[in-house]
């Protein structure tokens, strides 16, 4: 793999396009020179054959005339001198050959053959020029020409002149390489190096700048690109260290926390338990001191005066209010404690919330406000009766307590998130803050300015809405101040129970 | 007698003998009394080559004789018997057949006679290329013979006739052609543009002929009696003395090792002693076939 990666390497494959371009162009021109210089050497031989020829053809009729023989061989001799000729000779008008003088190898027997047949190779051309004097034919200079010499030169010359240009290719090759190297690949290379720095986390890795084209300017980016990952690496790095320190400290506060939880818990079950304890604890003598009291107020023991009567009357009331307010504490610690238990069965919530208006219409009579029951076709649900009840009578009386005019009116409707009853009243009202304040226990909205002129331990809404909580329900107020406030309790679908209703 | 004595009849002596001597000198001059020596060469070569050839002979005799030596010859045959006409050479190198004109119609004598190849005597002959097939001369009746030189020629064409005549060929009874020179018609006749040819024995030893052609191809059907060598010859009025002191140094020639160069140069192998009756035989030859020396 490592071989075929440096074979397809951009310095392979540059040195195989240029060796090819060079290889190709330089045989190119060497086959053309090849060519055109066998063109010239054709022309050339062909014009010294036309001029000796001629020439000789010119000054032989004498010597022929005079059987000059020896002149004749001169002439021959002459034309036989050129390299390109195989030879030449002077033949008498009927073709028999005169001269004498032949180059070495080639016998008489031979020319007269070709005279007779033609050249017996393709590389061998004979030429005729005629020797005339007045118009008689005395003989014929007959030239053959072997190209074969003049063919092996040229490609002799060719061979050289490839050899040259396979000099000029490697010289060329190698320049256009360096330059190529210099300016290109090794910038390459030294990128190639820094990214692998880079891509081994080295972000301090800085390329050399050695050319100012777009190599250049790629250097000059990766090193400013490689300078701000290092700059953001060491930010990031920092910001990883307080990260951590922070993820440290927030383990710490957890874990604080968790304690702080685990304390509070165990103070909050500590305080219901203790709440508990100390609600039975004061519900017995309460009911002693309520029992009594009542007991004189029937006067079973004799009678009292008039006086001492309202004193009992007070102490019975005071009893009862005290006896509320433990039993309230009481059910508040229990469900903070986790220890609250509801008994769940079928109730028919008209009934139930007939008789809860029954019971608190006497109370809006006396404050002179109408208490409306407005509902209609109410579902039976599988919720805690007393609970409920007593619920019921929590928010109706609020209503009541917090309306000097105007009604009371309790409705309910139904939709696919399930049953609400809601109670309206057109009393005081509260702010979203008082809505929020009153939902909490031991908190009465207008405690401050209220709790004395409104009778009420702060505990009721608190402890209604944790009712409706443990049904898994909700209670909910929506208020507006000085128009009045309505409570809406939502009973989840799974809470209705038609058979039970219907039976 | 004393010693001035001895001294005084040594230098009557030395002035006696000096003018006896210039006695003498003043004596021969009359003899001696040309300006320049012209020697005249034929053209049986190239006259180029004839030139130079013979040009150490030249400066030889010329250092010798003490006068100026021109040296001569002409384009042809023709041209160079019209100056022998003249008489324009002093010392002239004939063929035996020009000696023999030049000696009846313009007063030249032999003086010496080449010797070529170590020989001192030529023949003439009829050559033909084996391949032709003619093997006597009667087979050349109605061919074609080529011969050397032109009808002057003395081994390449009469010689060679009067062999064809000794053989029963009268002229017509072949065609004649001639090629410029006997080497030539030599080669010719090997080259088959003739079926014979006619030239001197000698030739077929020629470097000219021999670097050639392969002259064992060729055949002699007939070669004539060894007849004297060309000749050299001198107008007959010149002095004798001259003649003498001449023929004395184309003698030596081949005695020194400087005389051998000369002669190299020249073709030849030395200068023999001649005199007219040794071309007697030409002389007969160029009777039987031209008539006589006319």
């Amino acid at each position: 793999m490592a071989v075929l990666k440096n074979i397809f390497s951009l310095r392979i494959k540059f040195i195989a396009a240029i060796s090819v371009i060079l290889a190709v162009t330089l045989s190119l021109t060497a086959m053309y020179g090849h060519r055109a210089q066998e063109r010239l050497l054709l022309e050339s031989l062909d014009e010294r054959l036309r001029s000796l020829g001629t020439f000789t053809a010119l000054i032989s009729p004498e010597s022929l005339y005079t059987f000059d023989i020896t002149t004749l061989d001169r002439f021959v001799e002459q034309i036989n001198a050129d390299p390109d000729i195989r030879y030449a000779v002077i033949t008498n008008p009927v073709g028999g050959v005169i001269t004498t003088v032949r180059p070495n190898g080639i016998t008489l027997e031979d020319i007269n053959k070709d005279l007779a047949d033609g050249p017996r190779t393709d590389h061998v051309h004979l030429e005729r020029f005629v020797i005339t004097d007045g118009g008689e034919h005395l003989g014929t200079v007959v030239i053959c020409v072997d190209l074969e010499r003049m063919q092996d030169l040229t490609r002799q010359n060719l061979y050289e002149q490839l050899l040259l240009y396979l000099a000029i290719i490697v010289f060329l090759g190698s320049v256009i390489f360096f330059v190529f190297h210099l300016n290109v690949l090794r910038p390459v290379y030294s990128l190639i190096a820094g990214a692998s720095k880079v891509s081994e986390g080295r972000y301090d890795a800085v390329v050399p700048v050695t050319t100012s084209d777009e190599l250049g300017r790629l250097a000059e980016c990766f090193n400013y690109m490689t300078s701000k990952i290092s700059v953001e690496q060491s930010e990031l790095h920092d910001l990883n260290d307080v990260l951590l320190k922070e993820i440290e400290i927030r383990k710490t506060t957890e874990m604080a926390l968790y304690d702080a939880k685990e304390a509070a818990e165990n103070a909050s079950k500590a305080k219901s338990e203790f709440l508990a304890s100390m609600s039975h604890e004061l519900r017995t003598p309460l009911n002693s001191i309520i029992g009594f009291a009542e007991m004189m107020k029937y006067e079973i023991k004799g009678p009292l005066t008039l006086e001492y009567r309202e004193y009992t009357d007070l102490i019975t009331c005071s009893g009862r209010l005290l006896l509320e307010t433990v039993n309230s504490i009481l059910d508040i610690a229990k469900i903070e404690a986790g220890k609250f238990e509801l008994y769940r069965e079928p109730v028919s919530m008209g009934a139930l919330v007939d008789e809860v208006v029954t019971l608190m219409d006497v109370q809006a009579q006396d404050k002179g406000i109408a208490l409306k029951n407005e509902t209609h076709d109410m579902h039976c649900l599988v919720v805690d009766s007393m609970r409920m009840k007593q619920v019921f009578l929590n928010i109706i009386g609020n209503a009541i307590k917090f309306t000097n005019t105007g009604e009371v009116t309790v409705y309910n409707h139904c939709n696919e998130l399930g049953h609400n009853i809601s109670v309206t009243d057109t009393g005081i009202g509260m702010s979203p803050d008082q809505i929020e304040l009153a939902l909490k226990p031991f908190s009465q909205v207008h405690g401050t300015v209220l709790t004395r002129r409104f009778q009420g331990t702060g505990l009721g809404l608190s402890f209604s809405s944790q009712i409706m909580k443990l049904h898994g329900g909700e209670l909910t107020i929506t208020s507006e101040e000085h128009k009045g406030t309505t409570v809406t309790l939502h009973f989840p679908p799974d809470l209705g129970d038609d058979q039970a209703l219907a039976s | 007698m004393n010693g001035r004595n001895k001294s005084y009849l040594s230098v009557c002596r030395t002035v006696v003998l000096s003018a006896v001597l210039a006695a003498t000198l003043l004596t021969a001059l009359p003899a001696l009394a040309i300006d320049a020596l012209t020697v005249g060469v034929f053209p049986r070569r190239d006259p180029a080559v004839t030139m130079k050839l013979f040009k150490p002979l030249r400066a030889y005799l010329e250092e010798n004789l003490g006068i100026p030596v021109r040296l001569e010859t002409a384009k042809d045959f023709t041209a160079f018997e019209a100056q022998v006409a003249q008489r324009r050479y002093d010392l002239v190198h004939f063929n035996q057949y020009q000696y023999l004109i030049a000696n009846k119609a313009s007063a030249y004598d032999v003086l010496a006679q080449n010797e070529e190849f170590g020989e001192t005597r030529i023949s003439g002959a009829i050559y033909v290329h084996k391949d032709v097939g003619i093997t006597d001369l009667e087979q050349l009746k109605g061919k074609t013979i080529i011969f050397g030189g032109g009808e002057q020629a003395m081994m390449s064409y009469i010689v060679p006739t009067y062999l064809l005549r000794q053989a029963g060929l009268n002229k017509g009874d072949y065609t004649e052609q001639f090629a410029k020179s006997p080497p030539n018609a030599v080669l010719a006749t090997f080259m088959r543009q003739a079926h014979a040819g006619g030239a001197g024995e000698v030739v077929r030893r020629l470097p000219l002929v021999t670097g050639k052609i392969d002259v064992m191809q060729l055949n002699l059907i007939a070669v004539s009696e060894p007849l004297p060598h060309l000749p050299w010859a001198v107008k007959r009025e010149l002095p004798d003395a001259l003649k003498d002191q001449m023929r004395t140094l184309l003698l030596e020639l081949k005695d020194t090792d400087a005389g051998k160069e000369i002669l190299k140069s020249a073709k030849m192998t030395g200068f023999n002693p001649a005199q007219d009756s040794d071309y007697d035989a030409h002389r007969a030859i160029i009777e039987a076939v031209e008539g006589g020396v006319d």
